[in-house]
């Protein structure tokens, strides 16, 4: 973490929406990059580096992946799904973020293996703050695998992740049983 | 009038002849044997021979001829040489005897045949007058008797044409019949088995047939009889039921999908009015002008957003509620108004536009028709890519007895994992393009208000075709393909 910054792909269709996760997680306490696309298919270009992403410098692996569900060409589901599915990108943390509550949807993201489900808040205030928590909390996970359960302590009070890790809130979904 | 005399009526004519005959003989013989061959009376017994066969025929009546003939027979042995003697009025009395045993015996036996004759004119009345169809028919596959209903049943004119037809042909499927018989065979009866039949027109008809083996005195299969139920209209009914359910179904998922869509599209934008309303205070605060600026842009471009797809889902729902009523027009007449529509769009994207020469008439609503066809040349101009010469082209193609209707254009085409995404609410291939993406769900909602179907043809970069069908009025005969005319430039 110290040596070289984090990297963050932002997969999200809704150019306003981009500008404020980006602007959330400017504040966030760790160096982080942040690497946008616009849409599913263009995301699996970036992580198996096809296309325009062929070639290291142009897309660097990502330490976390924050995902919108609702995308053109490849939705956010079948783009989570091919990231679980590669033996390569499966270790990655994937945050789903979203606008929908929709319970099939919460399934179908935890079933896919999402490691969190985040859904986006009007107010920016807690919108800023759950994205920055969560997304630094799986950024040190990310860091600390291939065992990604053991969360040093020294770390959990630098980064300001309580036991919960993160404020469990109605912004975050649970997967219902 | 037979049952109260146990007189059969028929043959009734030749019987009397017939006994008339043996009467006359008897006595002419009698005359002849003692007058003329002077013999014993042993001619008495051929007496017996009319007396049985009136004792048959008319039962206790034969006592009158067995009395006739005694008095003949006293008569005779009182004008010949040997005196009268007590054996004779003995053997008038014996034929009358005899002649009163046989009456009664047959009168018997008789009135068991009425009776059964009786109960087969009843059951005769019950096979003539059922509405249910009722066939007899052989062992071998030939039809025996039919009723009325049956007649009708299979569109015949008469039960004789109906008879002549072989009872196999008159399944869907012949080899079914062997099916049948084999059961009823196998277990004596069969109960609703289920089985379509041919009518005369060729019309297939659904019916459930229960039967019974018919068997000779020695208990071989000699036929079978099968009654008839015709339960078309009953399945009718029943699919017709089940296509309304899966209607239902579809229309509820749809609906499913309606709210989950505009509940997450409508939350978008105020997501973005809402973080950049606080994120404005804050860049004010600070001072950034620039930020404050930017903010505000999205603000803006959310709340307009919101507006347009408030308005196309108002445009969506109304659709199939708020109707124009169909018209037959012919479908060329509607490109043509689309055209017109949409010329701004046409010239300014040097689009190229050719239209098949004549078109089939179609029944439909007229305005929102030409609203489909304007959705769908706005798309194809919209999507035409780095195209140097954009073509569009409307026509249509018979397939079988469909007629499908195209917009095809040289654009972008699409993949083929899209071909059923882009017909989606507020979906959009190019997040850049303009519009809400409710484009296509509103093309496709006024198709399947009028019962038809749209899809897409497209491969990446081949360019697009999107082919819906819609009701029929009228195709033009003489379709030659290729036959298209240049509209725009």
């Amino acid at each position: 973490m110290k040596d070289k910054p984090a990297v963050t792909l932002l997969v999200e269709d809704n150019e306003a929406h981009a500008m404020l996760t980006m602007r959330a997680l400017e504040d966030m306490k760790a160096a982080n990059k942040i690497y946008w696309v616009s849409d599913g298919e263009e995301a699996l270009d970036y992580l198996f580096r096809r296309g325009k992403y062929a070639g290291k410098e142009n897309s660097p692996r990502p330490d976390l992946i924050l995902l919108d569900l609702q995308l053109p060409k490849l939705d956010g589901h079948e783009v989570l799904n091919a990231i679980k599915k590669s033996e390569n990108l499966k270790v990655i943390p994937v945050v789903v973020l979203t606008t929908s509550e929709n319970e099939r949807d919460i399934a179908r993201a935890y079933d896919n293996y999402a490691d969190s489900y985040l859904v986006k808040s009007t107010d920016f205030g807690v919108f800023s703050e759950t994205v920055r928590e969560l997304s630094f909390y799986w950024l040190i996970q990310n860091r600390l695998s291939p065992g990604r359960r053991g969360l040093d302590s020294d770390i959990e009070s630098k980064c300001n992740v309580k036991n919960q890790h993160v404020p469990i809130s109605h912004q975050i979904a649970l997967p219902s049983t | 009038m037979m049952k109260k005399e146990h007189s059969p009526n028929i043959k009734l004519d030749k019987n009397i002849i017939v006994l008339y005959f043996t009467i006359v003989a008897c006595v002419i013989l009698a005359f002849y044997a003692e007058f003329v061959i002077r013999t014993t009376s042993v001619y008495t017994h051929l007496f017996y021979i009319p007396i049985i066969l009136a004792g048959m025929w008319y039962y206790k009546k034969a006592v009158y001829v067995a009395f006739g003939l005694g008095v003949v027979h006293i008569l005779v042995t009182f004008f010949s040489p040997p005196p009268l003697s007590i054996d004779v009025f003995e053997r008038a009395v014996i034929f009358i005897v005899v002649a009163y045993v046989i009456g009664f015996v047959s009168g018997k036996r008789a009135e068991g045949e009425d009776a059964l004759r009786e109960s087969e004119e009843k059951y005769s009345v019950f096979f003539k007058t059922s509405r249910d169809p009722v066939f007899i028919t052989s062992k071998e596959g030939r039809g025996i008797d039919v009723n009325d209903a049956a007649v009708e049943l299979f569109g015949y004119e008469d039960r004789d044409e109906l008879l002549k037809v072989s009872v196999p042909d008159l399944y869907k499927n012949p080899e079914e019949r062997r099916r049948h018989t084999q059961l009823i065979d196998q277990q004596g009866f069969t109960k609703d088995f289920a089985v379509n039949l041919r009518r005369k027109d060729g019309s297939i008809i659904n019916t459930i047939i229960t039967s019974v083996i018919k068997k000779d005195g020695n208990g071989n299969v000699i036929g079978y009889y099968e009654t008839i139920r015709d339960i078309t209209e009953r399945k009718r009914m029943e699919e017709e039921r089940e296509r309304i359910l899966k209607d239902l179904e579809v229309k509820n998922s749809e609906m499913e999908r309606f709210v989950y869509t505009v509940s997450h599209d409508l939350r978008s934008p105020l997501v973005t009015i809402q973080g950049y309303t606080d994120l404005l205070r804050k860049d004010i605060e600070q001072n950034e002008a620039e930020q404050v600026e930017t903010d505000l842009k999205y603000i803006a471009n959310a709340a307009t957003t919101m507006d347009l797809l408030l308005k196309d889902t108002l445009q969506l729902s109304r659709i199939g509620r708020v109707t124009n009523p169909p018209e037959d027009v012919s479908f060329g007449e509607i490109v043509k108004e689309a055209l017109e529509l949409a010329a701004e769009q046409l010239k300014s994207g040097g689009v190229d536009v050719s239209m098949a020469k004549d078109f089939p008439t179609v029944h439909v609503d007229r305005i929102r028709m030409a609203e489909v066809l304007v959705n769908l040349i706005t798309n194809s101009i919209n999507y035409r890519g780095e195209q140097p010469s954009p073509k569009i082209d409307i026509g249509y193609r018979v397939d079988g007895e469909e007629t499908i209707f195209f917009v095809q254009d040289n654009g972008i085409g699409m993949d083929k994992s899209q071909h059923k995404k882009v017909f989606d609410l507020f979906y959009k291939v190019d997040k850049s393009s303009k519009g809400t993406g409710a484009g296509l769900a509103i093309v496709k909602r006024i198709i399947e208000v009028h019962g038809c179907r749209i899809w897409i043809e497209s491969e990446k970069g081949k360019g697009c075709t999107i082919c819906f069908t819609l009701p029929i009025v009228w195709t033009p005969k003489a379709k030659v393909s290729g036959n298209r005319k240049r509209i725009t430039k």
